[in-house]
């Protein structure tokens, strides 16, 4: 297979499942300099190819993986890829980003992204190795934990395949099944392992040979790749990331008020040192590892037992949200017991965020006796109970008992209890939050608000980086990420955490273009500014330049990153979202109960002035719909047309 | 006066040889949070929030003789305590 242009190949797959039809789709090489790939990319079928009545679930909605330009270049942060399809969880877009080795195989294999469409009449795998494309069964898979499957899959096709499954929840169409990447990394969020188990497509196996992609500048990029490997060695926070991995912010997090605690009721917890990532490297012998061609290597593998918690490497390791979600957020404080919670996540398929977040919910409405024991099949829930989580966890992801019911994530769950316990349900658009709680970072409440797939910690690099300002490179070269980092774009005065006037919108607004162009680049936040003082905003362009050899700027990147933002949004206005859905849980307008906030809360007329701010910045009206004319600005004025159908069908 | 530290995040760096995390050492009578900061070779502006014996704590205020400190910096996901607010917490 030849590459036709630097970077990338030109080329699709698409899948049939119903009829069992595979072929290759050439593409307009016009499309990747325009959605540069992954989320972008991906919306641009979905919006073109899902009809807006379609049901999440349906045979016809496409399930989309895609890559970038970018992935598969030798450099740190380029083993990315995205998933996108219909949300089960929340009726709108899924759209999410896993990080690992899968995505630079499939696009060693000499396509650059797949659409699956059908569903199969019997359970079935993928397996792709460069041009063979076959549809192979997989009875023998059904049912089997992800590490079984795995064992099974890499048996068949040799050590060096890599494996995208679901697992059992998947196929037991739990509506937060996550998908995962040789048994490490995971798109967690939105339910798309439903959307696999929908399709009965239990797995994709990839093995290509196409190892070396033509890049443009090859000495050009390699330039940058040396110096972020250099710039790495002696990087405080990059080497403590490298260390510790995301754990390493539990601590700190407690210490200052804004950790998830008792289903988001206190932001602090008394615990927080049994489950933080000091105590996780040393009670279980915690091990780096790695994705495609990344030197910073914050992956977790952790192994140990103590009583009838046993963790083994095979899944890695729980990373920051998994911590707080299965540990102070629901008064857990023993970090075995939380990475066993998270190894059986794992091996079911189950995004372990929004299992944390649906049973703290179960937790508090029992303990406020608005759940009860005729609800739970005869189990007393309570704070601190790891042993009974676990057991339903199983039962989650095997839609059995008390699990049927939790199964379909805390929104639904809490609307069919009724009795005001959704109230209780700590999500938006029906996704549970991550573990960040927004009281004390007023600009992730707006992340949460707005982001298209419901709660969501990844729209926009948080507020408390941007409070002070910047320090220069010259005195400080290296470190975490402030706001001289982000002086290219002209966001030079720090802002309050607990602010959303006009100054934190507009942060807010680059911000979200910033992470926007992540997304559309499938690049890891840990290799970039935002997040760290890494690679640069003006070294993102330079990486582009010379993988593609394109003549751009840090002016075209960002409105990529802006156009991946408006496409999601049009998608779920599409799908009947609408301004009302940008809501984050009233909990948040209350003062906090306890912790080192206790008493802060969100101003709501802040709050609601915030959003309407956020709209006009966007470019969309009041009511939060992007305008024509900002499509036609990002050039995707074909959007609007589609829009004016769904708003007044024939 | 004995004063005993955890330290997070990058203040990890002045850890006492041996002990990762952790500093114990000897303050001057009426020593305060920041001096405490400052005697560590870090700054104002790398702490993002203190805790004293178990309770959030800014930084003017004096530390006892065996007092317990965390000190933490800002993290992936953020610290939210800023200046203002550990003042309003006192």
């Amino acid at each position: 297979m030849e590459q036709r242009y630097p970077g990338f190949w030109g080329r699709i797959l698409r899948v049939d499942l119903s009829t069992g039809q595979t072929r290759f789709e050439d593409l307009d090489p016009r499309l990747y300099r325009l959605y540069m790939g992954g989320r972008s990319m991906a919306l641009h079928f979905l919006i073109r190819e899902l009809a807006p009545a379609t049901r999440p679930l349906d045979p016809e909605v496409p399930l989309v993986l895609m890559t970038s330009v970018a992935t598969g270049s030798p450099i740190a942060g380029q083993g990315r890829h995205t998933a996108a399809s219909l949300s089960p969880l929340t009726g709108g877009l899924a759209d999410s980003q896993c990080g690992g080795w899968w995505g630079a195989e499939m696009k060693f294999t000499g396509i650059d992204g797949m659409i699956i469409t059908g569903q199969s009449a019997q359970p079935v795998y993928l397996w792709i190795h460069d041009d063979h494309v076959e549809i192979l069964p997989a009875e023998d898979l059904t049912g089997k934990e992800t590490a079984d499957a795995q064992d099974i899959l890499l048996h068949r096709h040799g050590e060096k395949a890599r494996v995208l499954q679901c697992g059992p929840a998947g196929e037991n169409l739990v509506r937060y099944a996550n998908v995962t990447a040789d048994l490490r990394n995971f798109h967690g969020r939105g339910g798309l392992g439903a959307v696999m188990g929908s399709k009965r497509l239990r797995a994709i196996v990839v093995l290509g040979t196409n190892r070396r992609l033509r890049l443009a500048d090859p000495e050009g990029l390699k330039r940058v790749a040396t110096w972020f490997a250099r710039s790495t060695k002696g990087h405080p926070a990059i080497e403590l990331h490298h260390e510790l991995g995301t754990p390493k912010g539990i601590v700190p997090v407690s210490v200052s008020g804004i950790l998830p605690t008792y289903n988001f009721q206190d932001g602090s917890f008394d615990g927080a040192e049994g489950i933080s990532g000091e105590t996780m490297k040393r009670v279980l012998n915690g091990e780096s590892e790695t994705c495609f061609a990344c030197v910073v290597a914050c992956k977790r593998s952790v192994e140990g037992e103590k009583g009838k918690f046993k963790v083994t490497r095979r899944y890695g390791g729980p990373e920051y949200e998994t911590i707080g979600l299965h540990g102070s957020n629901l008064g857990v404080d023993d970090i075995v017991a939380v990475a066993a919670a998270n190894e059986r996540c794992n091996a079911l398929g189950l995004d372990t965020i929004s299992t944390g977040v649906t049973l703290s919910w179960a937790v508090e409405c029992f303990e406020r006796g608005l759940l009860m024991r005729a609800d739970t099949h005869g189990i007393e829930l309570k704070w601190n109970d790891p042993e009974t989580y676990l057991e339903l966890i199983d039962q989650i992801a095997h839609r059995q008992g008390f699990g049927d019911l939790l199964a379909e994530g805390s929104l639904q769950a809490a609307r069919r209890v009724g009795r005001d316990t959704e109230k209780y349900a700590i999500q938006v658009k029906g996704q549970e939050l991550p573990n960040h709680e927004p009281r004390g970072k007023w600009g992730v409440a707006l992340g949460y608000a707005v982001s298209p797939t419901g709660g969501d910690h990844l729209q926009a690099a948080h507020d408390p980086w941007f409070t002070k300002p910047g320090d220069s490179y010259e005195d400080r070269p290296v470190g975490w990420v402030d706001l001289e980092d982000l002086s290219p774009v002209g966001l030079l005065d720090p802002v309050p955490a607990e602010d959303l006037s006009g100054s934190k919108v507009r942060l807010f607004t680059y911000l979200q273009h910033i992470w926007g162009l992540h997304d559309v680049m499938d690049w890891c936040i840990f290799t970039f500014v935002p997040e760290f003082r890494a690679m640069s905003l003006n070294q993102m362009v330079e990486i582009v330049r010379a993988i593609t050899g394109w003549n751009t700027s840090l002016f075209e990147l960002m409105k990529a990153g802006e156009r991946g933002v408006t496409m999601a949004r049009a998608f779920n206005m599409l799908h009947g979202f609408t301004a009302a859905d940008d809501q984050i849980p009233e909990r948040f307008f209350d003062p906090m109960r306890g912790g080192t906030l206790q008493g802060h809360a969100i101003d709501r007329a802040a709050f609601d002035k915030g959003l309407q701010l956020y709209y006009g910045m966007m470019g969309w009206d009041a009511g939060g719909r992007p305008t024509q004319a900002k499509l036609e600005e990002l050039a995707v004025g074909w959007i609007w047309d589609r829009m004016q159908a769904a708003a007044s069908p024939a | 006066m004995h004063v005993r530290v955890k330290l997070h995040g990058t203040l990890r760096r002045f850890s006492a040889e041996g002990t990762p995390g952790r500093w114990e050492g000897e303050l001057p009578t009426e020593g305060t949070i920041l001096d405490l900061i400052r005697h560590l070779g870090s700054s104002e502006s790398e702490v993002a929030a203190a805790a004293l014996n178990g309770r959030p704590a800014p930084f003017e205020t004096i530390l006892p003789d065996g007092a317990e400190v965390v000190l933490v910096t800002h993290m992936g996901g953020g610290s939210a305590a800023d200046r203002k607010h550990r003042t309003r917490l006192s």
